[in-house]
């Protein structure tokens, strides 16, 4: 019979350390046995699984999205001489599927893969319009944008989800102000190319360097703690 | 009497099923410790045999167009080895429909049953039926059968599938509101940890040190809670005039004051407490304020009236006519915010376990476990049996602080208690 010398309780002898402060038992009059004691309790817990069924939400919608592609295609075939409008539907539900289904039927999560073919997807669509339309403005314009903002895209993916070294709230959204600054820059250089202007910077400095002061000032907030306390404070809900 | 093939959800049950969740459901937990190693096949028959006597309890919870209600389902759900943490959300699918689960562990039998069927004292009085059951199969053990033990060869009576609360109610209602109290927030752990501590405590001590106080044993701890608990906010120290009220949940059997053997949900509750914004109460002014709040709200007029309120808004034809999605919706909504802000924590007390002395020799320990609530996150329930006290806490949380300060405050007033747990493992995260 053991008490707790903290709490005052008397601790059952199943009990190695007092329940109610941690506290160990160490009873020099009567020292832990090896055998067995006997526990109100079994030891087994009962697990609650987080598993939620992704594979059979991913087919779910897989075959949801078939309503609307079987739709456009028989309307447009039936109304006019083989297929023409739906192929962008075609081409837009396949994107849908790559983005919103296709994660959900792998167990694990690989945001940065995805993100990857996410782009490509999003750049091969581009290049799908290009082609329906007979477009000549893929290469000099659809291209190099959709490029610009896969890259972007994938670059801030991969620095969010890297596990080893986390990047913190404020750093975060400095990352994202940079990006869009320089977002908007390529597309004006890339605007200027096509059109055969000069390529020179011109309204999309009046985005780019409040993004940059934005994200330097965020960026330089991080390192301050009492500051972010402040704003914690002010911001718990 | 051939069982219902369909019921209505009696009008306490209505919320839980709204209420719950993926990872919670309201469970309570009623067990009795035998002097030897438990039979699951005797068990199995046992509990065959009961449930035959409790068509309450064979129930399945489907989902109509305006309501959700229950439908007979036939045979028993299978008897399934304790775990250590009692109480964990039940699957109803996993259990094929069952609202109820028995389980056993050594000398322990145990009954964990979703709060929609009934409430602590009719599933006492199944766990006591099944209990005597199990000993009449297992040693032949003759045991007199009354209204606390069912005799089992007997059909199933009316009057025990009645929805009580429409029975009683007189129709004056009584306004709901209160305002919110404080709550210990904690470090919630997994929905899968529960902590569980038990004190045991001698009733005579206990009862004597109460009666000094003039007050009821319910009452005297429910004062040493709120003293905990007070404790626990000022620990916080935020400022005398931004602390909130301390009130503990303590439900009522409703049986006591009305005539009827409904074996369905039929109590309710009331929340004494105090308001430490006016000071630091002394355990004789928070004993004072429970004791008074009881005489005023445990009684026949001010029960009838709440319950009349519930009752009230049950039928109430627009609520009626609403569809259950956005009924259940709502009353979700109103379970997330009202719910259980209105205590910091719960006591619920049990009382008194009077087992005839031909089973009582069989039974050497009873308990009585409340499973976790959502914002109270840490509960307690107790019984007493056999002249010790149990009293369990319910925690989903890492700090033991209440119960720590509850039980070091009981031994100050020179009460022994004797603490045991269901060790856990420490979880990271």
């Amino acid at each position: 019979m053991s008490y707790c010398v903290n709490c005052g309780v008397e601790l059952a002898p199943a009990e190695k350390k007092c329940p109610l402060c941690g506290v160990p038992v160490i009873n020099p009059a009567a020292p832990p046995s090896d055998l067995p004691v006997a526990k109100s309790y079994p030891t087994r817990m009962e697990m609650i699984s987080k598993k939620i069924d992704r594979k059979y939400f991913a087919s779910l919608a897989s075959i949801l999205l078939m309503i609307p592609l079987l739709v456009t295609v028989i309307v447009d075939l039936i109304t006019g001489s083989g297929l023409s409008w739906s192929l962008y539907v075609i081409g837009a539900l396949f994107l849908l599927f790559v983005w919103g289904a296709l994660p959900f039927f792998f167990t694990k999560r690989h945001p940065v893969w995805f993100a990857l073919l996410d782009g490509l997807v999003l750049i091969g669509y581009v290049f799908w319009i290009a082609f329906i339309s007979n477009g000549n403005w893929f290469l000099p314009l659809g291209l190099p944008i959709s490029g610009s903002a896969v890259l972007l895209a994938f670059a801030i993916t991969a620095l969010f989800s890297d596990k080893k070294h986390r990047v913190a709230g404020l750093s975060k959204l400095a990352s994202l102000l940079f990006a869009s600054g320089m977002m908007t820059v390529s597309v004006e250089l890339i605007l200027d190319a096509y059109l055969g202007q000069p390529i020179i910077p011109q309204w999309s400095l009046y985005a780019f360097i409040p993004c940059v002061l934005l994200g330097l000032s965020a960026a330089v907030l991080e390192h301050r703690r009492n500051f972010k306390e402040q704003i914690k404070k002010r911001l718990f809900f | 009497m051939a069982a219902k093939p369909w019921m209505k959800l009696d009008n306490a049950a209505k919320i839980y099923p709204a209420a719950k969740r993926r990872n919670w459901t309201a469970l309570f937990r009623l067990s009795a410790q035998l002097t030897e190693p438990v039979d699951p096949v005797a068990l199995r028959a046992a509990l065959e045999s009961t449930a035959k006597r409790f068509p309450t309890f064979t129930l399945r919870l489907r989902r109509g167009v305006f309501w959700f209600y229950l439908e007979h389902i036939d045979g028993v759900p299978d008897i399934q080895r304790d775990v250590a943490n009692p109480c964990v959300r039940m699957d109803l699918r996993q259990n094929r429909g069952f609202m109820f689960r028995v389980r056993y562990y050594e000398n322990t039998i145990a009954v964990e049953i979703f709060h929609v069927l009934t409430d602590g004292t009719g599933g006492f009085i199944f766990l006591k039926t099944l209990v005597a059951e199990y000993l009449r199969i297992k040693y032949g053990t003759v045991i007199p059968r009354d209204a606390e033990i069912l005799d089992c060869s007997e059909p199933p009576k009316p009057d025990e599938y009645e929805d009580a609360f429409f029975k009683f109610a007189k129709g004056h209602t009584a306004p709901r509101g209160e305002s919110s109290a404080y709550y210990l927030k904690g470090t919630l752990e997994k929905p899968d940890v529960i902590h569980i501590t038990n004190g045991q405590m001698p009733v005579d001590i206990l009862l004597a040190k109460a009666k000094e106080k003039k007050v009821t044993l319910t009452e005297y701890l429910t004062a040493a809670l709120i003293l905990a608990i007070d404790k626990v906010q000022r620990a916080e120290g935020r400022p005398q005039r931004m602390l909130k009220p301390v009130k503990i949940c303590v439900p009522v059997n409703l049986r006591k004051f009305y005539p009827t053997h409904t074996l369905r949900n039929f109590s309710n509750y009331t929340n004494p407490g105090i308001d430490p914004r006016y000071g630091q109460f002394t355990f004789d002014e928070v004993l004072s304020a429970v004791h008074h709040h009881m005489g005023i709200e445990v009684t026949e007029k001010k029960l009838n009236a709440k319950i009349s309120t519930n009752v009230k808004s049950e039928s109430a034809r627009v609520i009626r006519l609403m569809p259950l999605f956005i009924k259940n919706f709502a009353m979700k909504m109103t379970f997330k915010f009202v719910g259980d802000r209105q205590t910091s924590s719960s006591i619920s007390n049990l009382g008194a376990v009077k087992l005839p002395p031909e089973m009582e020799q069989y039974v050497t320990r009873m308990d009585f476990i409340l499973g976790p609530l959502s914002r109270n996150r840490v509960i307690a329930a107790m019984l007493s049996y056999q002249g010790t006290v149990y009293f369990n806490f319910t925690r989903i949380i890492k700090e033991t602080v209440i119960e720590r300060e509850f039980f070091r405050f009981l031994i100050k007033q020179g009460i022994p208690v004797r603490i045991e747990s269901n060790q856990i493992r420490e979880t990271d995260e």
